[in-house]
């Protein structure tokens, strides 16, 4: 897809999205009750930036292709190359897993050790960047597994007795 | 007026030996996050405020501080020695500094670099000190008019610098930002906005959380993403500059300095466009315009000064209005606020030493920023070689950990990864990040000052366009908007 493409699909997301702020600013109470007037309702300040954002998602639909219009580029950094593609994919899998998933649900220590091992380990080993030469399996693994370790335990101990912040 | 004693009590505050030592640690700690690629100020900043939360609240301010000169001061040896800017704010940087390391004169290019950081951060330091209280005692005049404009200049105008290619789209960030802003309860009614009977959102978008995903994670993901690892340049010769080529340049150190820190005052703003600026200004100054870009010296003096000068600029509407000058000053502005420090005209007033303690703690970090510089720069330089598969996930967790600390709610976290995942996703197609985080920090006073003017002037729109400052800054906006719009509105009907 093609950027002139893309920003016109994006830009009626922005409308929607613009359309859907007014309304809900709009059943948002008046306070009529209490004598409010039109400009103090809760609703009055999101409505203008819903208003605006809608304008310029309409803006982004109607415009004429810029110069770079044309180009598939703004995809290009992660989706050009199937390495990157995949890279990318990973990252976002991991982080919202260990994040979302493992973040609160499982022991920190045990939580942080999975991430950072598996981070490490798909990374330089099934996902190394182009520089790198062939990999000692056993020694990433070893690299992994001690800096796992050491951040899982390492931040346990400082955020619960330095700073006083208990972990889940 | 300026208060020596203040001043003098501030200075030997910052040189007690605990003070020192958390100036040293924050600053060697900010050049190795502006030297990583990938790691930007903002989000150290972020960083940093969720680790320091437990501290004392001068203690912590400092070490925000000191990151803040050493980051946007660090970006300048990986701009120099890899040609990529470990901070937006170091693009300029590049410009003259890795030519300058292609023709073996890296260390020579790192030298000036810090020195015209050092001089670039008293610039602005030195103007903090005079024009805070002058723009304080002026803002104790501004109501909530000027404060409603003021907020959507800041966004407006960070919209329209940048994303310098298509304003456009930096406009919709910051009214992105500014609607998330519009999240939980108002301060009129209490009512919670855009809450949908979740809990957890009637306190509305946790604002540090919400940085670290959308400078912190967004980085992650676009750096681990590409396959690329750059290569080191060289770095032999001499590091300190011989005084005579620091006095050769004493002219563009000063029109950097000024041209850096006035652009930090300016709203939303900040350290990048300081540099782009600046290094224009010594373009257009210089007698060999010839070598831009090529490796002149003036031109990376004036780069990185300009950046650097644009730390203190950004702090002075910080502390005078509550209006942020930069992305990270916005993260300075919210850890202010959790540190109990009240920033706004008041400030000179109710809290003047905090002002002064500021100023010493800058130009402490500037020197620790300088030594740290000299002597450190190869040790520090090896940590470029630390693999990002490796750095990466140990960040991510620092991160996650932190989004949690600020209130042990695991909402925060989602809040994280929520504005991580979004920004990641508008950094593809050219959305910049700050005003979206601009718009989240200044939203609620936007929408406070909008609705108490109109009740004030019950409903009348006349004195948001007919006060002087109003008139000036609504003028500005209105000419900035239209000044994109209009030819795009000619292009469309043209075709």
């Amino acid at each position: 897809m093609t950027n002139a493409q893309l920003d016109k699909i994006t830009g009626l997301i922005f409308v929607v999205l613009g359309a859907a702020v007014i309304l809900g600013a709009w059943h948002m109470p008046r306070f009529e009750a209490q004598n409010a007037h039109i400009y103090q309702t809760p609703g009055l300040t999101p409505a203008i930036l819903g208003a605006g954002l809608a304008i310029c998602g309409f803006i982004l639909i109607i415009r004429p292709a810029r110069g770079n219009g044309s180009n598939r580029d703004y995809w290009m950094a992660i989706l050009g190359s199937p390495k990157n593609r995949i890279r990318a994919l990973s990252a976002i899998i991991l982080t919202l897993g260990y994040g979302g998933g493992l973040f609160g649900k499982v022991p920190f220590i045990l939580a942080t050790f999975l991430f950072i091992f598996a981070f490490i380990v798909t990374f330089e080993l099934f996902l190394r960047s182009n520089s790198h030469e062939q990999p000692n399996k056993v020694r990433v693994v070893l690299i992994a597994g001690l800096i796992a370790i050491i951040t899982s335990v390492g931040c346990q101990y400082i955020f619960e007795n330095l700073f006083l912040i208990r972990l889940p | 007026m300026l208060d020596f004693s203040h001043i003098l009590n501030a200075f030997a505050t910052a040189l007690s030996p605990e003070f020192v030592i958390i100036t040293i640690w924050s600053t060697v700690l900010g050049i190795v996050i502006g030297m990583l690629p990938g790691l930007t100020a903002t989000m150290g900043l972020a960083l940093l405020t969720t680790l320091t939360f437990q501290m004392e609240s001068f203690q912590a301010i400092t070490a925000l501080l000191g990151l803040y000169v050493g980051a946007i001061y660090g970006g300048s040896r990986t701009a120099i020695i890899l040609n990529m800017p470990g901070t937006p704010a170091s693009a300029a940087t590049s410009l003259d500094g890795y030519p300058l390391a292609r023709q073996s004169r890296a260390r020579e290019a790192l030298g000036l670099a810090t020195i015209g950081s050092l001089f670039g951060t008293l610039v602005g330091v030195a103007l903090l000190l005079f024009m805070a209280p002058i723009l304080a005692d002026y803002a104790l005049g501004f109501g909530s008019y000027e404060f409603f404009w003021l907020a959507l200049f800041g966004v407006v105008i960070s919209g329209r610098l940048t994303a310098l290619d298509d304003p456009l789209k930096g406009w919709i960030a910051g009214f992105l930002g500014l609607i998330f802003a519009m999240i939980g309860q108002e301060q009129v009614y209490s009512y919670a906005r855009f809450s949908f009977g979740v809990h957890d959102l009637t306190g509305g978008v946790s604002l540090i959380p919400a940085m670290v995903g959308a400078f912190g994670l967004v980085e992650i993901l676009s750096n681990i993403s590409d396959s690329k690892t750059p290569k080191i340049s060289q770095n032999k010769g001499r590091l300190l500059p011989k005084a005579k080529d620091v006095a050769a340049n004493a002219g563009t150190i000063g029109r950097s300095g000024i041209a850096g820190t006035l652009m930090g005052l300016i709203p939303g703003v900040g350290e990048d466009i300081g540099a782009w600026v600046s290094y224009a200004i010594a373009k257009r100054f210089s007698k060999a315009k010839e070598l831009f870009g090529k490796g002149s010296t003036e031109g990376l003096i004036a780069a990185e000064t300009g950046n650097s000068a644009a730390v203190p600029g950004a702090i002075i509407p910080v502390l005078t209005l509550a209006i942020p000058g930069s992305a990270p000053s916005a993260v300075l502005l919210a850890a202010l606020v959790i540190h109990g420090v009240q920033p706004g005209p008041l400030i000179m007033i109710s809290n003047a030493e905090m002002v002064y303690g500021i100023v010493a703690a800058i130009v402490l970090a500037a020197i620790v920023m300088t030594i740290a510089g000299v002597v450190l720069t190869t040790p520090l330089l090896a940590v470029l070689r630390i693999p990002r598969e490796r750095l990466l996930p140990i960040i991510f967790v620092l991160c996650t950990v932190g989004a949690f600390a600020i209130a042990s709610r695991t909402f925060d976290v989602w809040t994280m990864l929520g504005f991580g995942c979004l920004g990641f996703i508008l950094k593809q197609m050219n959305y910049p990040m700050a005003p979206l985080v601009l718009g989240l920090v200044l939203g609620d006073l936007l929408d406070k000052s909008l609705r108490r003017g109109l009740t004030l002037s019950e409903g009348s729109l006349e004195p948001f366009f007919m006060r002087p400052i109003s008139a000036v800054l609504s003028a500005a906006i209105l000419l900035s908007v239209i000044l994109i719009i209009l030819p795009i509105i000619r292009r469309t009907t043209r075709t």
